[in-house]
C-alpha cells in the first residue's frame, strides 16, 4: 500500500472514532476492542480491518473485509480495502472482486468524505489499482501456463518413452 | 592380431566403458547443481533429476542394445558418444533458456514455488534426457563390440563392460563432488565432460574410417570453451556489488538506494524471487516493517537482560540477527553471540560487504551444520535462533524434528529462549503447526507462534523451564521506544497461536513430511488456483 494511502487511510473518516486515536499510540489491542464496541455493524468491520491492517495481520484484515463485505455487500471502503489488501496479498481473484465493488460503488467513500478533491482522488486509486491488479493477472497466467508447459513436457516424455520402450524392446528379425 | 594387442584393445573398449560411466554420474551430479539456482537442491529436485536420468539410461539401453544389431557397432557407438559429447556441451548454455520455459521471470516467491515441482521435471526432462540417453547407449554397444573381436560369449563381454562402467561411474561420482565442482565450477566440469566424450567420439570414428564424423567430433569441443552464464541475474532495481557460486548456491550481494537513508545491502541466492536470505543497513538494529529478525530482539527484554547475554544463531548467513540485537539489548547487557553457518562463502560475502566482524565476542562456525554443532558445543545459551533455509523456503529436515529440539533443550540456559523463523502463510499453516508441535514437544514448553507484520513469515518463542510474557501485560512490552511498537503491533490475538506440549503435528528423524507440507502451505496460499 503507498503511503499517501494509507493517509488516506487514516484520514477518510472526518469523525475521529475513539479506536483511531489509540490506533496512533500504536496500542493495537485496546484499538481493536474500540472498534468492536461501536454500534454500527459498517464501522465494526471496517474498524476491524483498519486495526488489523496497521498490526500487519493482512490477511486477517483481509477477511475482515471479506465478513464486512458480506453483511454490507455494496460499502465501497471495504471493497477498496479487500481489493488493495488482496493485491499485496497476491490474491489477484480475491482483489478482482474487491474492486468491481469499489468501482460500482458510489461516492462518499468514508463519512465525511465530502471534500471536492476526493473524487479526482479515488478514481486515481481506482485507475492505479486497476493496473496492478492486471499485472498480477498477467503474473498469475504466466504461472499457469509455464505449469501446463511443465505437465505437457512430462506426459509427451513418459508417452514417448513407452512408445520407444515398445519399439526397442523388440527383437530384430535378424542380425 | 596378437595376443598382446587383442588385450590392448580390450583395455581400451573397456576404458571408455569407464569414462562413458564416469561422464555420466558427471551430468547427474552437475544437473542438480545446474538447476539449482533455479529450482533449488531439494529432495524434489534431486528425486526428479534421477528419475530423468534412470528413465533415460534405460530407454539407452534398449536403444543401444537395438543400435549393436548393425554392421557396424562401433561406428554407431562414435556416433552416439559425439551426441552425448554435443549434448554435454550445450547444457551450461541452455540451463537458463530453459529454465525461463518452466518458470518465468518476474515472479513472487509463492507464485514460483507451485512451479518447482513440475518446472524442475520438465527442465531435467528437456536437459538431461538425451545425453544421459545417449550415455546408456554406451555400454550395450561396447558390450556387442567386444563380443565380436573377442567372442568369449555375452555374458562375460556384458559383466567386463558393466564392471568397468560402474567403476567409472564410482570415480565420476567422487571426482565431481570433491574436485571437479569446487575447483573448477560448473561450467569447466562440463566442458571437461563433453571434452571427453568428444575424444572418445573422434577416436572412435576415425578408428572406424568415418573420418567427417570424426573432425565434426573434434569441433565439438568448441562451444564448451565458449563462457557460459549458469547463474540467475540479480533483480533490475539493485546495484550488484559481488556474485560467488559457492558449494551450495549462487550467492550475490546487491545494494539499494545507495548513499540514501533507505541504503540497504541484501544477500540473495539462487532465483531469490522478491525474497532474501540477510539484510543489512547501514545502522545496527531494527531493520523495519516486515522483518522478522526485529522480533528476535524482545528475549533479551522479557527476560530483563543484564550483563553478558549469549546468543546461538544457528544458520547466520551474513549476520543480520547479530546486528538487530547489537543495536537493540536493554543498557547494561552486552552481546556474546555465536553463529554457525553451512555455507563458507557466504561469510566470506559478509565480511566484505555486509559488516560481519569476529571477535572472542563474535565467533563465526563457518561450514558446519547446525544439528551437528550443537552436538559437540557444550556450552548453554540464553538464545538460540534457529533461521537455517536453504533456496529461499526449504528448511532442513534434520532441523525441525523432535530429536532436533530435544537437543536445542539442552543448549538453552534455563530460562533461554529458542526462536525460529518459519516461512509460512499465517498461524494454521501445516509447516507452523509441525515446527511449532515439534519445538512444544521437545523443549516439553508453550511455544507461542506470531505472524511477523506485513511478513510472511511467522516466528516461533520457547522457553525453557520459565513462562514466556503474556501478550499485552506489562512484561510483554519492552521499555525501549522503538521495541515497544512492535511488541504492541503483535499483541492481538489474531497474530498469535500458542502450542501446548502434544498440540501440533510432532516430526521425528524416523519421519519428517516437511517437504509435503510445504507443499500443501504453497498449494494453501494460492486460492487462485496455482498447485504445486
Amino acid at each position: 500500500m503507498s503511503l499517501l494511502a494509507c493517509l488516506v487511510l487514516c484520514a477518510s473518516g472526518a469523525t475521529e472514532e475513539p479506536y483511531r486515536s489509540a490506533l496512533r499510540r500504536g496500542e493495537m489491542r485496546l484499538a481493536l476492542e474500540q472498534a468492536r464496541a461501536q454500534a454500527d455493524p459498517v464501522l465494526i468491520a471496517r474498524g476491524e480491518v483498519e486495526v488489523l491492517y496497521f498490526a500487519g495481520d493482512l490477511r486477517g484484515a483481509l477477511e475482515c473485509a471479506e465478513r464486512g463485505l458480506v453483511l454490507h455487500p455494496t460499502d465501497a471502503w471495504l471493497g477498496w480495502r479487500a481489493c488493495e489488501i488482496a493485491k499485496n496479498l497476491g490474491q489477484a481473484r480475491a482483489a478482482r472482486d474487491g474492486l468491481a465493488r469499489f468501482l460500482a460503488a458510489d461516492f462518499p467513500l468514508a463519512p465525511g468524505a465530502d471534500r471536492p478533491q476526493d473524487a479526482a482522488f479515488w478514481d486515481e486509486q481506482r485507475t492505479a489499482l486497476a493496473a496492478e491488479i492486471a499485472a498480477l493477472e498477467t503474473r498469475d497466467a504466466q504461472a499457469r501456463r509455464a505449469l501446463e508447459r511443465a505437465r505437457w513436457v512430462t506426459v509427451l516424455a513418459l508417452a514417448g518413452g513407452v512408445v520407444a520402450l515398445v519399439c526397442f524392446a523388440r527383437v530384430p528379425r535378424a542380425r | 592380431m596378437s595376443a598382446a594387442s587383442a588385450r590392448l584393445r580390450v583395455a581400451a573398449w573397456l576404458l571408455l566403458a569407464a569414462l562413458a560411466g564416469a561422464t555420466t554420474m558427471v551430468v547427474e551430479l552437475g544437473a542438480v547443481r545446474l538447476i539449482g539456482p533455479w529450482f533449488g537442491t531439494s529432495q524434489t529436485v534431486w528425486t526428479n533429476v534421477i528419475g530423468v536420468v534412470l528413465l533415460a539410461l534405460s530407454l539407452g539401453y534398449l536403444l543401444g542394445g537395438r543400435l549393436s544389431t548393425r554392421v557396424h557397432p562401433a561406428r554407431a557407438l562414435g556416433f552416439v558418444l559425439l551426441a552425448a559429447a554435443l549434448c554435454a556441451a550445450a547444457l551450461p548454455f541452455a540451463a537458463s533458456p530453459v529454465a525461463r520455459v518452466f518458470l518465468p521471470e518476474g515472479l513472487t516467491l509463492d507464485a514460483a514455488a507451485g512451479l518447482l515441482r513440475w518446472g524442475s521435471l520438465a527442465t531435467s526432462i528437456v536437459l538431461f534426457l538425451p545425453p544421459a540417453l545417449c550415455l546408456g547407449c554406451v555400454s550395450p554397444l561396447c558390450t556387442e563390440v567386444l563380443d565380436r573381436e573377442h567372442p568369449a560369449g555375452a555374458g562375460l563381454s556384458g559383466g567386463r563392460v558393466l564392471c568397468a562402467s560402474t567403476l567409472g561411474s564410482l570415480l565420476g561420482t567422487f571426482a565431481t563432488t570433491f574436485v571437479l565442482l569446487p575447483v573448477w565450477g560448473l561450467s569447466i566440469t562440463f566442458a571437461c565432460a563433453a571434452a571427453s566424450l568428444a575424444a572418445l567420439a573422434f577416436l572412435v570414428l576415425w578408428g572406424t574410417r568415418a573420418r567427417v564424423a570424426a573432425l565434426v567430433a573434434g569441433f565439438a569441443l568448441a562451444p564448451a570453451v565458449l563462457p557460459s552464464d549458469v547463474h540467475p541475474r540479480a533483480r533490475a532495481d539493485g546495484v550488484l556489488l559481488a556474485e560467488r557460486e559457492t558449494l551450495y548456491q549462487s550467492a550475490r550481494v546487491v545494494e539499494f538506494d545507495a548513499g540514501t537513508g533507505d541504503a540497504r545491502r541484501e544477500l540473495q541466492v539462487n532465483e531469490s524471487f522478491d525474497s532474501y536470505q540477510s539484510v543489512w543497513v547501514p545502522a545496527p538494529g531494527l531493520i523495519g516493517r516486515g522483518s522478522y529478525y526485529d522480533l528476535f530482539a524482545l528475549p533479551p527484554w522479557w527476560a530483563g537482560a543484564q550483563g553478558r547475554w549469549s546468543v546461538c544463531v544457528l544458520g547466520l548467513c551474513a549476520g543480520t540477527t547479530w546486528r538487530v540485537l547489537d543495536g537493540t539489548l536493554p543498557p547494561g547487557a552486552t552481546l556474546d553471540a555465536w553463529g554457525v553457518e553451512l555455507d563458507p562463502a557466504i561469510v566470506e560475502l559478509a565480511r566484505q560487504f555486509m559488516e560481519l566482524r569476529e571477535s572472542d565476542e563474535r565467533r563465526v562456525f563457518a561450514g558446519c551444520d547446525a544439528r551437528v554443532f550443537l552436538q559437540r558445543c557444550e556450552r548453554e545459551f540464553d538464545q538460540i535462533v534457529l533461521d537455517a533455509y536453504a533456496n529461499q523456503m526449504e528448511i532442513p529436515a534434520h532441523l525441525c524434528t523432535l530429536e532436533f529440539f530435544e537437543l536445542v533443550r539442552t543448549r538453552l540456559a534455563p530460562g533461554g529462549f529458542l526462536c525460529a523463523n518459519v516461512g509460512a502463510f499465517g498461524l494454521r499453516d501445516p509447516v507452523v503447526e509441525a515446527l511449532a508441535g515439534s519445538a512444544a514437544r521437545g523443549l516439553d514448553a508453550p511455544v507461542l507462534a506470531l505472524q511477523v507484520p506485513f511478513s510472511r513469515n511467522v516466528v516461533l518463542f520457547a522457553r525453557r523451564e520459565a513462562e514466556l510474557p503474556a501478550q499485552g501485560s506489562a512484561a510483554w512490552v519492552p521499555e525501549s521506544d522503538a521495541l515497544r511498537a512492535l511488541a504492541r503491533q503483535i499483541e492481538l490475538a489474531p497474530v498469535a497461536r500458542t502450542f501446548r506440549p502434544g498440540d501440533g503435528a510432532v516430526l521425528t528423524d524416523d519421519r519428517c513430511d516437511m517437504e509435503r507440507r510445504q507443499a500443501e502451505s504453497i498449494a494453501r496460499a494460492n486460492p487462485d488456483g496455482r498447485q504445486p
